[in-house]
């Protein structure tokens, strides 16, 4: 199982972490990236990763994403959906000839985003994006594999039809090699604790590996672990809270709405945490041993250093996961059974772990592992699930 | 009974007040949390800090806040009203165990402590210092803070 950088805002570090042999590839993001400084980056960073052509929007110009040839609003100032109806093929031609100017591991069919929709949503996708972007490559006898973008959104996970009908118009498209899917994420949690959405999740992944396609699995944060063992094809990680839950806003132009930074974490392969560092303050104070609960890397010295000034805007936290997280994933084993044996051991060990620190440190719910307990019973539905 | 735990909050800053001085932030941004109060009192060079969390209902998320207070006070108090301190007060062993402060306040501004937690010392220095550092130059006068320490 491959291990991506979704890249954003700051796609330094994923660079820098990817050229010290943490990740298998780089998803370059068009937002935050000039169209032309992604061109002349060396190939070599490229060549094992793809692009989110990000036209989520169509035509909402966020950040670089006009520099891009294939942005509608360079084909069109007011570019709006009817305008696909005459525009698509030469959108299509631009989208891959971009890519394919790239030199990418895999070309990507772009999807669009609602918040709601419509009922000709799979219809649309599949003339406006799909049709013309397959034709192109057959025309141009083009042998780059091809992904199918996709924003899976909680109804198409919970609701049986709906599910079935994205799964039918997925596994319907010759061509298509795969998807580069992206569960929408709309928790208020910074784990998703949701039973049915993890283990719809799951079942999800396995009936596309069970019609041969490869799925990769962007915007992953520590769930990646879990949906590891539905054996998808590769997980993401990323820096900032955005680049591992998807949601829309970040896509958004508006975006520049007063935010609250987010506290620094460090993230635990021991605890499968992220654990706010002022409870690291706490755990430093009360327990001789906290170092213990957190994985050794390059950046932990400096990182556990009393001057050190943790803040969410700094890179050793997030280099530190792209090592660990690319490490804790690349050890799982093989086998389905073998990785959902570990997993659980994985949660066990964790629990324990939790309960010693909860003997001095009472921790809230985003850092306590209470996400834990639903991943166990999610796993253990997903067993049942597989003898079926 | 509060209606609101607005309406608890305005008749606590008064309780606070005449009762212990106004040397208190209100709803200090930039911590770990945002605690309701942060009372300090300032003997020469020592700083002692204490937090106050108000809450109508849901001790056990009061309590998980005024733990994290704790990174930057040398103690950390929950307050509730009458009906929610009372269940509060089956689960006391919570606030012993993490030396959390209990007390009960109600619309007759009543104030009952429950359990008077130890004075401690701050979790996160940062955090500590940059308190200290706002409330370095105020000259604002606290008293009885005493009956607040075990």
């Amino acid at each position: 199982m491959k291990v991506y950088h979704q890249t954003g805002f700051r796609d330094k570090w994923n660079i820098e972490s990817f050229l010290s042999s943490v990740g298998n590839g780089l998803i370059f993001s068009p937002i935050n990236i000039d169209a032309d400084k992604l061109l002349a980056l060396d190939a070599k960073l490229k060549q094992t990763g793809f692009l989110d052509p990000q036209l989520y929007l169509l035509n909402e110009a966020k950040g670089t994403l006009d520099t891009y040839p294939f942005f509608p609003g360079n084909l069109k100032p007011d570019f709006t959906t009817p305008d696909l109806d005459n525009s698509h093929i030469e959108l299509a031609k631009l989208c891959v000839d971009y890519q394919m100017k790239n030199d990418f591991e895999y070309l990507i069919i772009p999807t669009r985003y609602y918040a709601d929709n419509p009922t000709s949503y799979f219809a649309q996708n599949t003339d406006y994006f799909v049709t013309p972007f397959c034709d192109y490559v057959k025309e141009n006898k083009i042998q780059k594999k091809i992904l199918l973008s996709i924003i899976v959104k909680i109804i198409m996970l919970t609701d049986e039809e709906k599910r079935n009908e994205v799964l039918n118009w997925i596994t319907g498209h010759q061509n298509i090699e795969g998807v580069y899917l992206i569960f929408e994420n709309n928790f208020s949690s910074k784990q998703i604790k949701d039973f049915d959405y993890l283990f719809n999740a799951l079942k999800f992944i396995k009936i596309l590996k069970d019609n041969q396609m490869e799925v990769h699995l962007g915007y992953s944060n520590t769930e990646a672990l879990l949906y590891s063992i539905a054996m998808p094809d590769s997980v993401t990680v990323g820096s900032y809270e955005n680049l591992r839950s998807f949601g829309i806003k970040r896509f958004q132009d508006s975006e520049k709405s007063p935010m609250r930074s987010p506290n620094a974490r460090l993230y635990s392969t021991k605890l499968l945490q992220w654990v706010d560092y002022e409870y690291i303050q706490a755990m430093k104070k009360l327990m001789p041993d906290y170092a213990d609960y957190f994985d050794d890397s390059e950046f932990r010295p400096l990182m556990f250093k009393p001057e050190f000034k943790w803040h969410f805007a700094k890179p050793e936290p997030y280099k530190h996961y792209f090592y660990v997280f690319d490490r804790q994933m690349k050890s799982l084993p093989t086998t389905q059974a073998g990785r959902i044996d570990e997993l659980k051991g994985s949660i066990k060990n964790a629990l324990t772990l939790f309960k010693k620190i909860e003997n001095e440190v009472l921790l809230d719910d985003d850092s306590d592992g209470s996400h834990l307990p639903t991943w166990f019973n999610v796993i253990n539905a997903f067993q049942k699930e597989l003898i079926k | 009974m509060f209606k609101t735990e607005q309406q608890m909050s305005l008749m606590f800053e008064k309780f606070l007040k005449a009762n212990f001085g106004n040397a208190y932030l209100k709803e200090c941004q930039g911590l770990f949390g945002v605690p309701d109060f942060v009372f300090y009192d300032k003997q020469k060079q020592a700083v002692s800090i204490i937090s106050f969390e108000l809450k109508l209902k849901n001790w056990k998320k009061a309590a998980k806040q005024a733990f994290r207070y704790k990174s930057f006070s040398n103690i950390s108090y929950v307050v509730l009203c009458s009906k929610s301190a009372n269940v509060a007060l089956n689960n006391i062993a919570l606030f012993e165990k993490y030396n959390i402060g209990l007390a009960k306040f109600d619309t007759d501004s009543d104030f009952e402590i429950l359990y008077k937690p130890e004075l401690s010392t701050p979790y996160s220095d940062n955090l500590n210092q940059k308190l200290v550092q706002t409330i370095s130059s105020s000259r604002k006068k606290s008293k009885n803070i005493e009956t607040l320490v075990r």
